[in-house]
C-alpha cells in the first residue's frame, strides 16, 4: 500500500511540478519509463510470491535504468540508436509481459 | 518438429537466449536475497514500509510523471513555444496595422499642409498631381472590380494528383498580368485586397502566398482599378488581360469575376519613399539617359 502511494505521489510531483528536461537528456525518458514499469512489475510479482526484497528492487531499478541508458547513449554514438532503442525496449517488453502473466496467474489463478 | 535432433542438445537449444528471458524474467536477485533471510532464520520477504523502497517507488513515480508531461506533444515546451512564436506574430501583426494608419495619417496631413502652403501658386496643381500619379493620396470614383479566386477545391481534388490542385491557384505571376493589363487598358490608380499599387509595389510570390508590398494577401484577391468608365472595362476585357482570365478558367479552374462599379475607393499608397537614383561608373561614356534619371522619383 505504501509503495504504491508513493508512485501516486511521484507522478502527481512529475505531472504538477513539470519540471524542464534539458534536451539531452529527452531520447532516455521513454527509456527511463520502460525500465521503471519493468522494475516494478518485477517488484509486485515478488511481492506475490512472498520473496521481496527492497534492496533488490531499487538496486534491480537503478541498474536497469542506468545500463538502458548506457545502451541508448552508446548506440547514439555509434549511429545505431534508433536499433538499440528497439533492442532495450524488446527485452525489458517481454519482462514485462511474462511478470505481468505472472502477477495474473498469482490474482486470478489463470 | 518431424525432424530427428541430434543427442545432447535439448530441442530448443538454439532458442536458450529467448527460453532464459521467458521462463526466468524475474531478477534471480529476488529469490537469492530470499534464499539468503531465510538461510539467517528470517522471513523470506521484508517489510513493504522500509524509507528505501518508499523513495525508490517516489523515483519510479517522478520519472513517470515528468516523461508524461514531457512526451505529450501537446503540453510539451515544443508547443508552448509555438505558442509563443504564433502570439509573436500577431502581435507585430496589430503592430504593423496601426503603424500603417498611423503612417497614411501622417501622409494626409503633410498632403494638406503642402495643399494650404501652395495655395494660389501654380505649384498646387502640379503637386496634387504628382501626389495622384505617386499614389499618395487615396482616390475613389468609377472603375472596374476584378476578382479573382482559387479553383474550387472539389472539382480540384477530382482532376488527380497534387500537382495538377497546385494548377488551380492565382499565381503572382497572373496578378502581375491582370494589374499590367489593367494599367494598359488605362487605370488610373489600382489596390489589391485594399493595398495601393505605387510605382514601387512588388507583387511577388513567396512559399505559397502572394506578397504585394511584402504583405501577404489571403484568397479571394480583389484588384479594384480605377479609371474611365466609358473606356477602362471594354479595353481590359477586349484586350489581352481578358483573355487571359478566360484561359484561366477554362484550363485551371481560376475563377474570376469583372464587375463595373460606380464608385470604388482605392486607399493610399503606405510605403512612399523618395529615392535618388544616381548613375554608375559608367567610365568614358556617359548614357545619354543618365541625365533625365537622377531627377527625384516622386
Amino acid at each position: 500500500m505504501i509503495p504504491a502511494i508513493g508512485l501516486a505521489l511521484g507522478i502527481i510531483i512529475g505531472v504538477l511540478l513539470q519540471p524542464a528536461v534539458p534536451a539531452w537528456l529527452q531520447p532516455y525518458l521513454p527509456i527511463a519509463v520502460i525500465a521503471a514499469l519493468d522494475a516494478v512489475f518485477g517488484g509486485v510479482r515478488a511481492i506475490l510470491d512472498g520473496i521481496f526484497s527492497d534492496k533488490v528492487f531499487v538496486v534491480s531499478f537503478l541498474s536497469n535504468v542506468v545500463v538502458a541508458a548506457f545502451i541508448v547513449f552508446l548506440g547514439d554514438k555509434l549511429g545505431v540508436g534508433a536499433q538499440l532503442s528497439t533492442g532495450v525496449v524488446v527485452v525489458l517488453g517481454v519482462r514485462i509481459f511474462s511478470n505481468v502473466a505472472a502477477i495474473r496467474r498469482h490474482l486470478f489463478g489463470a | 518438429m518431424t525432424r530427428k535432433e541430434p543427442e545432447g542438445r535439448a530441442a530448443d537449444a538454439s532458442m536458450t537466449l529467448i527460453t532464459t528471458m521467458l521462463r526466468r524474467p524475474l531478477d534471480p536477485g529476488y529469490a537469492a536475497a530470499a534464499e539468503r533471510r531465510r538461510a539467517a532464520g528470517g522471513p523470506s520477504s521484508t517489510s513493504l514500509r522500509s524509507p528505501l523502497l518508499v523513495a525508490a517507488t517516489v523515483v519510479i513515480g517522478l520519472v513517470v510523471g515528468i516523461s508524461a508531461y514531457n512526451l505529450t506533444a501537446s503540453s510539451g515546451p515544443r508547443s508552448e513555444a509555438r505558442d509563443d512564436l504564433i502570439a509573436q506574430i500577431e502581435e507585430r501583426r496589430v503592430e504593423v496595422e496601426a503603424l500603417s494608419q498611423e503612417s497614411q495619417e501622417l501622409r494626409a496631413a503633410v498632403t494638406a499642409l503642402e495643399t494650404e502652403e501652395l495655395a494660389g501658386a501654380g505649384d498646387a496643381q502640379y503637386s496634387r498631381d504628382v501626389a495622384i500619379s505617386v499614389g499618395a493620396l487615396p482616390m475613389h470614383g468609377p472603375g472596374l472590380v476584378v476578382t479573382l479566386d482559387d479553383a474550387p477545391t472539389g472539382l480540384v481534388d477530382e482532376s488527380g494528383t497534387g500537382d495538377q490542385a497546385d494548377e488551380g491557384r492565382v499565381y503572382s505571376r497572373d496578378l502581375q498580368f491582370v494589374v499590367n493589363s489593367l494599367w494598359r487598358a488605362g487605370a488610373e490608380a489600382i489596390s489589391i485586397n485594399d493595398i495601393r499599387l505605387t510605382s514601387v509595389s512588388t507583387i511577388r510570390f513567396a512559399g505559397s502566398a502572394i506578397i504585394v508590398n511584402l504583405r501577404p494577401l489571403t484568397r479571394p484577391y480583389v484588384v479594384t482599378a480605377l479609371g474611365n468608365p466609358d473606356e477602362l472595362p471594354g479595353a481590359f476585357v477586349d484586350g489581352p488581360g481578358g483573355s487571359y482570365l478566360s484561359t484561366l478558367n477554362s484550363s485551371f479552374g481560376v475563377r474570376s469575376d469583372t464587375e463595373v462599379v460606380d464608385d470604388a475607393t482605392v486607399p493610399a499608397g503606405v510605403r512612399l519613399t523618395t529615392q535618388y537614383a544616381t548613375t554608375g561608373d559608367t567610365g568614358s561614356t556617359p548614357s545619354p539617359d543618365a541625365t533625365s534619371s537622377t531627377e527625384p522619383d516622386s
